[in-house]
């Protein structure tokens, strides 16, 4: 009856190092992200945030270290496996498929999940109608969701970078995933679009496990019960926000060593 | 509604043609099909696949060859033949591909100009008597079937025009489907969409496949059609005009190749004063294209939603 709350860890991160010749992006890094956790990484430019992502998402093979996700070792694995396994991520540089629709780019996360085979595509036949039925209207109500149905007709790349943002997102949670990679997800937006992003991410935090990536600290600070700080590729800090607030460390790496401001009310 | 008028516009006039048109102006017809069909298949694996292959008359040729070989010398009945010349390469296409899948565009480029370098070689050098060297093989007559003279001309324009026909459609089901939109989206952003869980390397054997499949199709009709094949016909240069129909017409987009393959191969019978100088009009025209309309005359139409679903407006 009195059980504690299983603390399920869906991704756990080993040792992991990834150099560029002698450069050390990633250096040594361990940690473990649970099941429903909203994980923050926060650090200064070039500390390896996009590059321990890029790890984990598959984009490029560490050298040494292991990354678990649900049990099984996915380090050297393919993105299209380790997407299909059910961690999906948005990128820093928006990588949409410019030239074609919002609905087009939201549509592409079905993949997956399609029951067509080459067959029914070719003829139309079979599971084709329910399959598209069912994959266009998740895209409606995802967009719906997202606050962008009224731009599912436009080419994503006329939208501004906040809504292109959002598509990104909107792109990566069609395939319902498990764990979902955020790196610098409101880079580009005004104050109320982040303040709805966030609501967003909350919501999307009900069923999925997030890690992301931000700069913007109050947003990092709101929405995350845990942080981890990167400086030169290793782990300089991690714990709860205010924890992370108060290190001395952290506020050494993000401002030099004299100025101690580095979150605060009017900062 | 005026796509669909245009389109029945089209077909009763293909269908009605043989009845206006004399025997050199109905070879033209069904020669136009024919390198349509090539250049359909050429844009599967450079415009969806995103695959500089710069050697695709190979398996034209080889559908050519292999029916022309079945038939002459082992006196194979038409439906054979052609099974064979349509399933052989694509097993080649398969064979060829999948080491050389992970290659850059421009790597992939040489390498199969290289094999089309080989193909025109082994065709020319005629081994086991088999391909009858730089000549070719003439004569290739199958034997009717049911009364049906598969070597007729009129039989020949509208067997090319039903298969062009259907071609068509079946790709425009293709590109409106999950696997089609998956080769958009490979095209677009690789990574990005692996990203989604779509395996690039898996879709373009699937459509290297396909492809070959109608190359060889395209071959074997050419067969019929002239009753003869030889190696220039399957050479790097005629590789290299296909490659130049797709670009020229809008990679991935089917109006945009069929229009380059129009273009290439009609318009020079058209106006016969200008066919000895095709190749530098079209030289310049490809050059001003390129400047003027970088993604081809008929660009691919993105922005694809269901009606239905999302309201009429755009
Ligand atoms: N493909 C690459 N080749 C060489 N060096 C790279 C490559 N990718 C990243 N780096 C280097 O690795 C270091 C870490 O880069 P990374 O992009 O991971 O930083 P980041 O923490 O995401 O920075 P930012 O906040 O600016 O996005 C930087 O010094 C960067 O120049
Ligand atoms: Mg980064």
């Amino acid at each position: 009856m009195n059980n504690p709350p299983v603390n399920n860890i869906i991704l756990s991160v080993r040792n992991l190092t990834k150099s560029f010749y002698a450069l050390k992006a990633v250096d040594n890094v361990s940690f473990d992200l649970s099941e429903g956790e909203i994980l923050g990484i926060i650090g200064p430019n070039g500390s390896g945030k996009t590059t321990l992502f890029n790890c984990i998402s598959g984009v490029i093979k560490a050298e040494t270290g292991q990354i678990i996700f649900e049990g099984n070792d996915i380090s050297g694995k393919s993105m299209d496996i380790i997407a299909k396994m059910g961690i999906r991520r948005t990128f820093q540089t928006i990588r949409l498929f410019r030239d074609m629709s919002v609905a087009e780019n939201i549509y592409s996360g079905f993949y997956t999940k399609s029951n067509q085979n080459l067959f029914h595509a070719l003829t139309h036949s079979g599971l084709y109608g329910t399959d598209e039925k069912l994959a266009w209207e998740s895209v409606k109500k995802l967009a719906q969701f997202f606050l962008i149905d009224g731009y599912l007709t436009y080419k994503a790349d006329d939208l501004a970078y906040g809504l292109q943002r959002k598509v990104e997102i909107a792109r990566a949670m069609l395939s319902e995933p498990k764990l979902l990679i955020l790196d610098e997800p409101a880079a580009g937006m005004n104050d109320s679009e982040k303040t709805e992003l966030s609501e967003m991410i909350r919501v999307i935090a009900k069923n999925t496990t997030v890690l992301m990536i931000e700069h913007d600290l109050d947003m990092v600070m709101d929405l995350c019960k845990r942080i981890i700080v990167l400086n030169h590729g290793m782990i300089l800090a991690e714990g709860l926000p205010e924890e992370i607030q108060n290190n001395k460390e952290v506020i050494t790496a993000y401002m030099g060593p004299d100025d101690y401001r580095i979150y605060g009310p009017g900062a | 509604m005026k796509r669909k008028l245009l389109i029945a516009v089209l077909l009763v006039f293909c269908t009605i043609y043989p009845i206006f048109a004399n025997s050199a102006w109905l070879t033209i017809g069904a020669t136009f099909f024919i390198f349509s069909l090539v250049a359909l298949s050429q844009d599967i694996v450079l415009g969806r696949a995103g695959v500089y292959d710069m050697g695709h008359a190979i398996y034209f040729g080889m559908g050519g060859y292999i029916f022309a070989i079945l038939v002459t010398k082992l006196g194979m009945n038409f439906f054979a033949a052609a099974f064979a010349a349509v399933f052989l390469p694509a097993l080649l296409a398969l064979a060829v591909v999948t080491p050389v899948i992970h290659l850059r565009g421009d790597y992939f480029l040489v390498v199969s100009i290289g094999l089309n370098f080989i193909f025109t070689q082994i065709l020319n050098n005629n081994p086991f008597r088999l391909t009858g060297g730089p000549n070719g093989i003439f004569g290739i007559f199958p034997a009717p079937f049911m009364g049906i003279n598969f070597s007729s001309s009129v039989f020949i324009y509208y067997f090319a025009f039903i298969v062009i026909t259907l071609t068509i459609a079946i790709m425009n089901n293709f590109d409106n489907s999950r696997y089609g939109r998956a080769f958009y989206f490979i095209y677009q952003d690789d990574l990005a969409a692996a990203s989604m869980g779509i395996n690039a390397s898996y879709l373009k054997q699937i459509g290297f496949m396909m492809s070959a499949v109608l190359a060889g199709f395209a071959g074997v009709l050419y067969a019929l059609e002239y009753s003869a094949v030889s190696p220039e016909t399957f050479s790097v240069d005629q590789s290299i005009t296909f490659f130049a129909i797709v670009i020229v017409g809008g990679q991935g987009s089917l109006p945009g190749v069929l229009l380059g393959t129009f273009a290439m191969f009609v318009l020079p019978e058209l106006f016969r004063g200008f066919a000895d100088v095709r190749y530098l009009i079209f030289g310049i025209a490809m050059v001003a294209m390129m400047v003027m309309r970088p993604r081809g005359l008929m660009p691919t139409k993105y922005g694809f939603y269901p009606k239905k679903l999302f309201g009429g407006d755009t």
